[in-house]
């Protein structure tokens, strides 16, 4: 019998966290109880950027991140988190797929650089705006600090969109927006209320100026070392659990966004007269301006695939 | 591999190895003996480090340092004395209330005992109060400090357990308060059983007034403080940051009792204390990674939660382990490596975050005065030459206060949690 | 002997130059911050590098400064126990815990070897930098730990008694 470590950050609640026990339970139902997979959640074996790193010296074998944190072990992999880089959640399945043109050549970069495979990937959430101010376009964030993730993409997202991009540690978040030290911060819609965001901030903008995808990367060798039989209960768990995680996040976004709205969230779309085009348009100039050069081969194929 | 772990970490410990090495050897030893990765050693120590909200605990040092170098304690010491005047227990009273205002500039009670204790102690001698009183009275006041912030353990559980730190920070305000009154009704009654000395002052009240002009900086740097911590101007790493930039103009430019020369002893003072605490800070880590591979937190919180599950319940329960803990575990290490083990239990089964910070901080403060594992009885037998045994009969007493605001503080959580709450909605 | 009483110079100047160095980078450190605060509040800058940079400079401080405190022996440690039983027993503690400090140095020198090779390329969130640079100080007090520890072993070996002192104090 095999046991493998699982280690990440989220909280074990949330469909992000819960997706790794959905895997540990398919693996061992599609290992017929050969491999048992112990998960860590909630930062238990070290913060997000130190797992990913763990797994490339083997001391997990599994962890998940963005495609920008795994972009620190590989450096094209932040390509994938590009704002409005996908044209759906479709698109980005299909992108993120492990047997896409992009993922294979990603994946195999990945290996060589660091040891480390992508075995699945699912739909993480759009990120949006929250701001104690009601935003309609870039010109409306001009001199505002909202809080960022301290990546060059995510940075380049916040201060694309017209606003002063700052970093403040997450545990600091609720608290710096209550105090005033940020105006807004940008995420999913399943983080601003699990985290009760909603408490400190009035206007939620649904900007989705990021598609994300939660990658799940394995060690290289702890892959090699398993038989075909394994590998394939891997493959099986991995599509299963790829398919189950992201349907949850699609199923939830529409309910959580309404649970905002009713908890008092001034919820602006595009109909309540959210410039998408604008924010679009300008994030996109500065994307170009700073990363066209070096992930334009990449951007390229992603636009390929239908 | 848990029990070799504790086994090697008590060994060393008692053989009188560093702490920091007490628990990182051992946390080594399972990790090559288990065939785990070796790497993990440096990975999980530099990033126990790699930190935000650390950067505070340095910053905190040099801060009250500065302070402290350019002689504000004297100036506080003599103010309170001039306001308290002449009563019974004066000067006693005065101690504790000056640990109070230092604790808004200090953020750890050793540091308090080696700003204050030598003032406090030698002045009550002077006065003819019995020298192991003054010696307990000043460390059982010390607790005061790293309850009120600034504290540089809340700042360490706050990292570990996940809690905002300027919540955390602002919940000790109140039960920092609670604390000095009781101490100060404890000395009350001690004055009124057995008869303490009164204060020789007489100070004409020009004299207060000129030692309340010199006294008002060093009295801002609370404030100033507090309030950045609310204004939303500063985060609570760069509080700590502008402290010390406050600290340098006011010594530079008001004071001009800092030197070129003085900020480089602080500097190098605070740079010692710091590699000191934080070397603990990265070994615990190592050694709460090997704890928890072994699922030693997942089982210790499902006992926890199978005994009750009644909040109160459970943190007296917390209260006795800790309690335990902190007779034989050095403070920082004891909160690195107890918090990620129960606090997420005693949280989901409904115990306020930011209550059960300041309970488990409370608590391992008392933990710095009872032997034998006790470094402000250390601090102030080394500072005033005095028997650790002298010292010990002198904290006895002290423990009522200490102990009642920990039943009180555990009881009540509305004490922890109203101010930061009412602060940041 | 000479040879002994040159290496113990040298090493006590390199153990001083690192909490020299330490020093500076609690200052950087200190800078660093206030020029953030300044920067958001002031000039609507959000400097993303700057918190990384404190940080960097606070992991240095802190390795570079080990080597001087565990030569000085004062790290905390808690000597109850080989205080009660007398002098022979302190010097016992003394040299055990010389010895752990030094076993304990060379195990993470290991860890380093076993870890920088592979990590050591991968970038910082923030700045983009290497590991192999963002640890390297780390490294540095690292290796300068346990040359000092070894020093001290071999004194030993050649007959010098530790020399005790006091315990030190350290803020908590
Ligand atoms: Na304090
Ligand atoms: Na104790």
């Amino acid at each position: 019998k095999t046991t493998l470590r699982y280690g990440h950050n989220n909280e074990p609640a949330s469909v992000a966290g819960a997706q790794a026990d959905w895997f540990a339970e398919a693996l061992a139902e599609a290992s017929g109880g050969d491999m048992e997979v112990q998960v860590f959640p909630a930062s238990q074996l070290g913060k997000l950027q130190e797992l990913a790193e763990a797994v490339s010296l083997g001391t997990i074998a599994f962890s998940h991140n963005t495609a920008g944190g795994i972009g620190s072990l590989y450096e094209p992999f932040g390509a994938l988190d590009t704002p409005y880089l996908y044209r759906d959640v479709d698109h980005l399945m299909k992108v993120t797929d492990v047997s896409s043109p992009v993922m294979q050549m990603l994946n195999e970069g990945l290996i060589a650089a660091a040891g480390v495979r992508v075995i699945y990937s699912h739909y993480f959430g759009k990120r949006n705006l929250t701001c104690n101010k009601e935003i309609r376009s870039p010109a409306d964030l001009a001199g505002v600090k909202i809080r960022a993730v301290p990546f060059p993409m995510y940075t380049t997202a916040v201060e694309g969109m017209g606003a002063v991009a700052v970093p403040v540690d997450w545990s600091e978040v609720p608290t710096a927006l209550a105090t005033g030290v940020v105006q807004g911060q940008e995420n999913p819609v399943n983080v601003v209320l699990n985290v009760k965001l909603y408490e400190v901030q009035k206007n939620l903008m649904l900007t989705g100026h990021m598609t994300n995808a939660e990658m799940v990367v394995m060690n290289e060798s702890v892959w090699q070392g398993l038989s075909a039989a394994q590998q394939a209960a891997v493959q099986a768990a991995a599509e299963a659990t790829r398919i189950k995680a992201t349907k949850a996040i699609l199923d939830n976004e529409e309910a959580e966004t309404q649970a905002l709205r009713d908890l008092g969230m001034n919820v602006i779309g595009a109909e309540d007269g959210l410039d998408l085009e604008a924010f679009r348009a300008s994030v996109s100039t500065l994307v170009s301006e700073r990363f066209g050069e070096r992930y334009g081969e990449i951007y390229d194929m992603i636009g390929k695939i239908a | 591999m848990s029990l070799l772990l504790l086994t090697l970490f008590l060994g060393l410990l008692v053989l009188g190895a560093p702490v920091a090495v007490a628990l990182a050897l051992p946390s080594a030893v399972v990790i090559i003996t288990e065939g785990l990765p070796v790497s993990v050693l440096a990975q999980r120590s530099l990033n126990a480090l790699d930190s935000s909200p650390l950067l505070a605990v340095p910053l905190f040092i040099l801060a009250a340092s500065l302070l402290n170098a350019m002689g504000v304690t004297t100036h506080l010491f003599d103010l309170v004395r001039m306001i308290f005047g002449r009563f019974r227990g004066a000067l006693a009273q005065v101690s504790i209330f000056v640990s109070l205002i230092f604790s808004g500039i200090s953020g750890a009670a050793l540091a308090d005992i080696g700003a204050l204790g030598k003032i406090q102690i030698d002045q009550m001698k002077k006065q003819g109060y019995r020298e192991d009183f003054a010696a307990g009275l000043t460390v059982a006041a010390a607790t005061i400090g790293p309850i009120f912030p600034p504290s540089i353990p809340i700042i360490i559980y706050a990292s570990v357990a996940n809690v905002s730190a300027v919540k955390l920070l602002l919940a000790g305000i109140v039960p920092a308060l609670l604390l000095t009154v009781l101490l100060m009704v404890q000395v009350a009654i001690v004055a009124r059983v057995k008869g303490l000395p009164r204060d020789t002052i007489r100070p004409k009240p020009i004299d207060v007034a000129k030692k309340f002009v010199v006294s008002f900086p060093a009295l801002m740097a609370p404030v100033l403080l507090i309030g950045g911590l609310m204004s939303g101007y500063f985060g609570p790493t760069e509080v700590a940051g502008v402290t010390v930039a406050y600290a340098l103009v006011i010594g530079f430019g008001l004071y001009r009792t800092l030197s070129i020369r003085r900020v480089m002893l602080a500097l190098r003072e605070t740079v010692e204390a710091t590699a000191n605490i934080l070397f603990i800070v990265a070994a615990a880590a190592l050694f709460a990674w090997v704890l928890t591979l072994d699922m030693v937190p997942m089982k210790a919180s499902a006992f926890l939660l199978s005994l009750t599950d009644n909040p109160l319940l459970l943190l007296l329960l917390v209260n006795i382990l800790l309690l335990a803990v902190g007779m034989f575990l050095e403070s920082i290490a004891a909160i690195l490596i107890v918090a990620p083990i129960i606090a997420p239990a005693l949280v989901q089964a409904g115990v306020d975050p930011l209550q059960l910070g300041i309970v488990f901080v409370l608590n391992l403060m008392i933990g710095l005065l009872t032997p034998p594992v006790g470094m402000s009885l250390y601090m102030i037998s080394i500072i005033t030459k005095m028997p650790i045994g002298t010292v010990i009969r002198g904290v006895m007493p002290f423990f009522i206060p200490l102990l009642v605001a920990l039943v009180v503080v555990s009881a009540v959580p509305a004490l922890s949690t109203w101010l930061p709450n009412h602060l940041m909605q | 002997m000479s040879a002994l009483r040159t290496g113990r110079a040298v090493l006590a100047r390199l153990t001083e130059l690192g909490v020299g160095i330490g020093m500076a980078l609690l200052a950087l450190m200190a800078t660093i911050v206030v020029v953030q605060v300044g920067a958001r509040n002031l000039l609507d800058l959000g400097l993303p590098w700057a918190d990384e940079l404190a940080r960097f400079s606070g992991i240095g401080m802190v390795f570079l400064s080990i080597p001087a405190l565990a030569s000085q022996r004062v790290l905390v440690s808690v000597t109850m126990v080989p205080d009660m039983l007398g002098r022979r027993a302190q010097m016992v503690s003394a040299v055990i815990s010389d010895l752990s400090v030094l076993v304990c140095a060379g195990l993470l020198l290991w860890s380093f070897a076993a870890f920088l090779p592979r990590a050591g390329k991968f970038l910082t969130p923030a700045l983009q930098l290497p590991n192999y640079f963002y640890y390297s100080l780390a490294l540095i007090g690292t290796a300068l730990l346990a040359v000092v520890m070894a020093f001290r072993m071999i004194e030993l070996l050649t007959g010098r008694l530790p020399e005790l002192t006091d315990p030190v104090d350290i803020p908590q």
